[in-house]
């Protein structure tokens, strides 16, 4: 239990310089949701296609945004371990996450979770 | 007054493992010396403890002694206002990072039923438990913990004083990393020779020395202005690394890196406006003429210690008036009251901010033990750290014990082995550790 406590005090250091930049992503999801609001003209909406759409199109977004520009500055060819692959691995997919979960919380946030069944919330 | 319960060592072993196994440890994580659990549980007394310094070890056993006392009294003395992650300077110094990324608020990091005395400490007096300051402000003490660090005596090295640090071609991740960088960007940019060393003693990170020579080498090439420099290293003794492997590779990597490798040669003497050094060798004085400098100022302990009658009164460690403590237990064999950490201990290794995250929760423990009216049980078996950054983008998991023996944290890791995970390490994970380590959570 104290290791785990442990990992848990670094995990949070380590997460506090990242939630600014979570908090972008919130913003963007918030927009995308209000346009959405807007062009429906109805209560907030959260369809499954757009939901399932932003999560791959996120998690996309995500891995470029890691490997691409490690790959163009040549730093890829740092990775000469499998557990050097096995870190930039999990901190592709770490972002990835946090790309994907921007959405739904965002809708959570929004409907209170009314609107997290693929269905309109008043329909 | 209650004595702490131990942990069962096989539940100790088992989250430890799970720990490791989860691929979650970082350096200084896992359960690297045999102070128990016992720390955990709360020690009712109403005891003075007075934490003399608020660098890594004093801020750690502040969060700590508070969380693990009920009652007691708590008192740390530090003058600064600003907590600087020393563990970043070699970055800073070239180049990698912003000097804005190490620092702090204090306050940020010390519990609120702390009482903190912003001075500086002018005396220590053991016979009587008191402290002085430079107010001439008397605290008395039931127990002591002297975490006061070191300080860096530059004019020892004759026509050297910090203020020339950014100028000059002089440079020093010890006295001023902000200021060595703009001065090496102008070496690298311009050409010329780079001297670069250590000096004899006790060295606070002692591998910082080679991870600015290799830094520079690696900006250097990163500018393409390689061919214009010459690279020496002035090493104090016939050694360049205390443990034989790394020693071995150190020297491979610098010849390979085409770097001029000085044995026993020891900065003596500086000459900024003729930019010239003055070693002393074993065939006498050699100057040698330099554009770019890397000064490492002999290092000892501050005045108040070395003055007073915690310093080690006989031995290697008495001439820098290092604090005499027993290297396992950390508690002083000649004022039982009384307990250091950090970088003032005069133990064989120990100067890193690895080594206090060992060192906090032994004394933490032990001083519980104590106030309680025990022993002290719990040992520090000299772990120390350094990520050897070899170059932007690698470097080596380096983690060794007194002993000189490897004492690696992630057991998948080759510490032999230049790789990218402990410069990842090192760039994002050791900061937030390092936090964490100050509010006594690690």
């Amino acid at each position: 239990m104290k290791q785990l406590s442990m990992m848990f005090h670094v995990v949070v250091e380590f997460l506090v310089p990242f939630l600014a930049p979570f908090a972008v992503l919130l913003g963007i999801a918030l927009a995308v949701l209000s346009v959405q609001y807007l062009v429906r003209g109805g209560p907030v909406f959260a369809a499954r296609p757009f939901v399932i759409a932003w999560g791959v199109a996120a998690a996309v977004a995500a891995l470029a945004f890691f490997l691409v520009p490690m790959w163009t500055q040549g730093a890829l060819a740092d990775l000469v371990t499998w557990y050097d692959w096995l870190a930039a691995a999990g901190l592709a997919t770490a972002g990835a996450t946090a790309f994907v979960i921007a959405y739904p919380l965002a809708l959570l946030l929004l409907t209170g979770g009314s609107g997290g069944s693929g269905e309109p919330a008043t329909a | 007054m209650g004595l702490p319960a131990i942990c069962p060592s096989r539940r100790r072993f088992l989250t430890a493992g799970a720990a490791s196994a989860a691929g979650l440890a970082v350096p200084g994580l896992a359960p690297l010396t045999t102070a128990s659990c016992a720390a955990a549980a709360t020690v009712d007394t109403n005891a003075r403890l007075v934490i003399v310094g608020g660098g890594s070890a004093g801020t750690s056993l502040a969060n700590r002694l508070t969380r693990a006392t009920r009652g007691a009294r708590i008192t740390i003395v530090d003058p600064s206002g600003t907590h600087r992650y020393q563990p970043g300077d070699t970055l800073v110094a070239t180049g990698v990072w912003e000097p804005q990324q190490l620092l702090r608020p204090q306050a940020a990091f010390l519990p609120d039923a702390v009482t903190w005395v912003r001075e500086a400490v002018a005396a220590f007096d053991p016979e009587t438990n008191r402290v002085v300051t430079e107010t001439g402000r008397a605290i008395t003490y039931d127990f002591l913990i002297v975490a006061t660090g070191l300080i860096f005596e530059f004019e020892r090295i004759e026509g050297m004083e910090p203020d020339l640090i950014g100028r000059e071609g002089i440079g020093s991740v010890y006295g001023n990393a902000a200021a060595t960088w703009p001065v090496l960007r102008e070496f690298i940019q311009t050409g010329g020779v780079g001297l670069f060393g250590r000096p004899p003693g006790e060295l606070k990170c002692a591998g910082a020395p080679l991870k600015v020579t290799f830094l520079a080498i690696d900006q250097a090439q990163r500018a393409g202005t390689r061919d214009r420099l010459d690279f020496i290293f002035n090493a104090e003794s016939d050694r360049l690394f205390s443990v034989p492997v790394y020693h071995d590779f150190v020297e491979q990597r610098l010849g390979e890196l085409g770097v001029t490798v000085n044995r026993s040669f020891v900065l003596t003497g500086i000459d900024p406006g003729a930019r010239t050094a003055t070693y002393r060798t074993p065939a006498g004085p050699v100057t040698l003429g330099y554009d770019f400098i890397h000064v490492v100022p002999p290092m000892v302990a501050p005045r108040p210690v070395r003055d007073s009658p915690l310093a080690w009164q006989e031995g290697r460690y008495a001439e820098d008036g290092w604090l005499e403590a027993d290297p396992d237990t950390l508690r002083h064999p000649r004022y039982p009251n009384v307990f250091g950490a950090g970088d003032v201990l005069g133990v064989p290794r120990g100067k890193t901010a690895a080594s206090v995250k060992a060192q906090v929760p032994v004394v933490t423990e032990n001083l519980l033990s104590v106030i309680a009216g025990g022993e002290p049980t719990a040992r520090f078996n000299g772990y120390t750290s350094c990520p050897l950054i070899t170059r932007i983008g690698a470097a080596l998991l380096v983690e060794f014990d007194y002993d000189g023996n490897l004492t690696p944290t992630l057991p998948f890791v080759d510490p032999t082995r230049e790789s990218w995970l402990p410069w990842l390490l090192k760039t994002r994970f050791l900061q937030p550790t390092y936090y964490a380590m100050l509010r006594g959570h690690v």
